[in-house]
């Protein structure tokens, strides 16, 4: 398995409760390159991922998700990633499911590859964030002409080639749409793959509240206005 | 003879005008900023002088009286330099965004002299 060259980035902000679990099921499935970006955590999140053996990459200030996705991407890319994974920090991911994610890249020659929550509906997400995630899915379709069974979903995988084309621009939640929409413009081949993401009380407290939704749908909007 | 309003405001457009020409002297705006501003606080002197000037100008928008139109144009502007202002306030997050991200690779790869080989 090509696990040498693929990079997991994990954007992380005040999860040291999290994160050490997080890096060792990925050290325990084979996976040692892996970038943790500390968002401008307040607490020993950088720390932590340090004595956990990850490459870790402090922002001195807190940026967003996005941005701190850009920073793991683009250092990735210089320590010569061939596949680069975006893996959230707090525990709702299954390291067990990267290997599905990168297989399409791998075997299929897709560029871009993105874990879904729906095509097996395995998650047990709780109702009204499935309700959310489904109107996503419909503004998406309408203003941005995307069709994914999943477009908020922020476990992917991409090629070295695809890292390079794909521009993170959007810093908080939105680069999710962001990247979606790109590989729809920039006509870059991609695949989805079923994942299972976990809801415990830790990741519902600590992700995205439902009423970022409409920050995220505002966020878009405005990049369209003024860029 | 002028109220004292008309005196106030006559003062203040002439004063605005002055800095927005020693600012575009010194390049903090642009030709196309020094143009409309210019222009708002010339229309203000104008104004100031012979009122009479907006109520024709009422008359003309349709608009019933001299002071609706004032206000009319104020938040016409203020909300354009509301919306200069957040395009502004989202390009200087941008560049933030761009510097983090350049410095935070920067830094893990070199790390400050001061701090080399010590555990972070």
């Amino acid at each position: 398995m090509l696990t040498e060259k693929t990079y997991i980035v994990i954007p992380a902000h005040n999860e040291e409760k999290s994160i050490k679990t997080v890096i060792e099921d990925l050290q325990n499935s084979g996976y040692n390159n892996i970038i943790v970006v500390d968002d401008g955590s307040k607490d020993n999140t950088t720390q932590i991922a340090q004595e956990c053996g990850a490459s870790v990459l402090t922002h001195l200030i807190n940026r967003g998700q996005g941005a701190a996705l850009k920073t793991g991407t683009d250092y990735a890319l210089i320590q010569g990633a061939d596949i680069i994974v975006h893996f959230d920090a707090d525990g709702q991911m299954r390291a067990e499911d990267i290997k599905k994610v990168i297989k399409p890249i791998l075997d299929y020659d897709k560029e871009v590859s993105f874990g879904s929550r729906f095509i097996e509906n395995t998650s047990n997400m709780p109702v009204l964030r499935k309700i959310l995630l489904k109107l996503g899915k419909i503004f998406m379709r309408v203003f941005f002409r995307v069709n994914t069974t999943d477009p908020q979903s922020g476990f992917r995988a991409l090629s070295r080639k695809a890292a390079q084309q794909i521009e993170i621009t959007q810093r908080g939640m939105a680069h999710c749409s962001e990247i979606l929409e790109q590989v729809r413009r920039k006509k870059i081949p991609f695949a989805e793959v079923p994942v299972t993401i976990l809801y415990t009380e830790y990741s519902k407290q600590h992700g995205q509240n439902n009423l970022a939704a409409i920050k995220i749908a505002s966020k878009l909007i405005w990049s369209k206005i003024i860029r | 003879m002028l109220e004292p309003i008309q005196i106030i405001i006559i003062i203040f457009a002439l004063f605005a005008l002055s800095r927005t020409y020693f600012r575009l002297q010194d390049n903090k705006i642009s030709k196309g900023e020094f143009t409309l501003w210019t222009f708002v606080w010339i229309s203000a002197v104008i104004v100031a002088f012979i009122p009479q000037v907006i109520i024709t100008l009422s008359d003309f928008f349709g608009l019933g009286r001299g002071l609706d139109l004032a206000i009319l144009t104020s938040i016409i502007l203020l909300l354009y330099l509301i919306f200069k202002a957040f395009v502004k306030i989202e390009e200087l997050e941008q560049e933030l965004t761009d510097l983090t991200t350049k410095l935070t690779i920067q830094l893990h790869q070199e790390p400050p002299a001061k701090s080399r080989g010590v555990k972070r």
